[in-house]
């Protein structure tokens, strides 16, 4: 895998893990912080100053709480889980399984976006999970690769799905739908989460966006209206 | 389905001379963040083990004897 291929967690794709200003997720004292929070357009000193308030916010919150009883049974599943490419002398490597689901998502979830691909791209992605009985790791190096690999296809799907919810274009070329070319603001001007509903799959919701706490000038708001973009024809 | 293995050309190359990994140096394996480089347990030097180097140079500019050498892998040139 190259370092030119595209980048499609947290900022470069406007996307992360949601998070409040001490990098506090929704599950209490669990973090994220830096490139995979929502720390914008990801660099370095914003990963280290989010990464020290939430060192801070978790040693308070550690001082506070004492550890919870928790199901060893879990524990057990979750291992056999992370160790089962371990488990296989031969089938499919973490390079060929991660370099295939990468290739798709710049198939299929490229901007500008096209609703059949992407649903297409969602139908590829879900064969690719049925292959991942077939991974396999011949040493530590391979077992980081395919663990890597498979929270690659997780951030695959995710974006596919959350580009198909909302049903809006915005971002300019970011999140230009083909079939979507309009800016909504009446009913998308907020954020859209992603979460597991009572049976696991995966579901969507609108969260609202707080004012902004630097005021920004009407006209500036407009800079990515005003791109010149072209919209493609719709393509289905 | 069996697995094969696909020979490639090493961008980081260890001068075999240089390197005293029999003495127990893992300088370049512990500084690289990819952890792509190895100790060759026979003939007890370091080597590229997975075409999966970043060019971040650490193994290079640490490694006590100068053995490595980071280049630019042909694929770049
Ligand atoms: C090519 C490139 C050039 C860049 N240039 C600049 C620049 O010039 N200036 C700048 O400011 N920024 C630059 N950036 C961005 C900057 O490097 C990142 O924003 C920053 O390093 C993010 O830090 P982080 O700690 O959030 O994430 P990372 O540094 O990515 O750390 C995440 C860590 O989590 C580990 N991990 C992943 N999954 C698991 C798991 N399941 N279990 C345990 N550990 C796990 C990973 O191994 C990794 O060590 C560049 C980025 C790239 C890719
Ligand atoms: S750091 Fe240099 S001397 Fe040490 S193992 Fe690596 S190549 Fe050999
Ligand atoms: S250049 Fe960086 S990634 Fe490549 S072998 Fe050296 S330390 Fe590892």
């Amino acid at each position: 895998m190259h370092i030119s291929e595209i980048g499609f967690c947290s900022g470069h794709s406007a996307s992360g893990v949601w998070v409040d200003e001490q990098a506090r997720t929704t599950i209490p004292g669990l973090y994220a912080v830096g490139d995979m929070a929502s720390v914008p357009h990801n660099y370095m000193l914003g990963a280290f100053v989010n990464g020290g308030i939430a060192g801070a916010d978790a040693a308070a919150y550690c001082a506070a709480t004492s550890l919870p009883e928790y199901d060893a049974g879990d524990l057990l599943v979750e291992q056999e889980r992370v160790l089962a490419p371990t488990r296989r002398a031969d089938g499919l490597t973490p390079h060929e399984m991660e370099f295939k689901t990468r290739r798709f998502v710049n198939d299929y979830l490229e901007p500008p976006k096209v609703t059949a691909k992407m649903e297409l791209g969602q139908r590829r992605f879900a064969e690719i999970r049925e292959d991942l009985d077939h991974l396999c790791a011949r040493d530590p190096h391979e077992l980081l690769r395919a663990l890597e690999m498979q929270t690659i296809l997780d951030c695959a799907d995710m974006a596919a799905a959350a580009s198909l919810y909302r049903t809006e274009s915005r971002w300019g070329f970011y999140h230009l739908r083909t079939d979507h070319p309009e800016t909504d603001n009446r009913n998308w001007n907020c954020h859209t989460v992603l979460y597991k509903d009572a049976s696991g799959r995966m579901a969507h919701a609108k969260r609202a966006v707080d004012p902004f706490i630097v005021p920004v000038a009407a006209a500036e708001m407009g800079a990515y209206h005003q791109l010149r973009v072209k919209t493609p024809a719709a393509a289905e | 389905m069996p697995i094969i293995t696909q020979a490639k050309s090493a961008a980081v190359v260890i001068d075999d001379e240089k390197c005293i990994a029999e003495k127990g140096c893992r300088v370049c394996v512990d500084v690289c963040p990819l952890d792509i480089l190895a100790i060759d347990e026979r003939r007890q030097k370091a080597y590229m083990k997975y075409d999966e180097c970043w060019y971040c140079m650490p193994c290079e500019v640490d490694c006590p004897t100068n053995a490595v050498k980071v280049n630019i892998p042909y694929l770049l040139r």
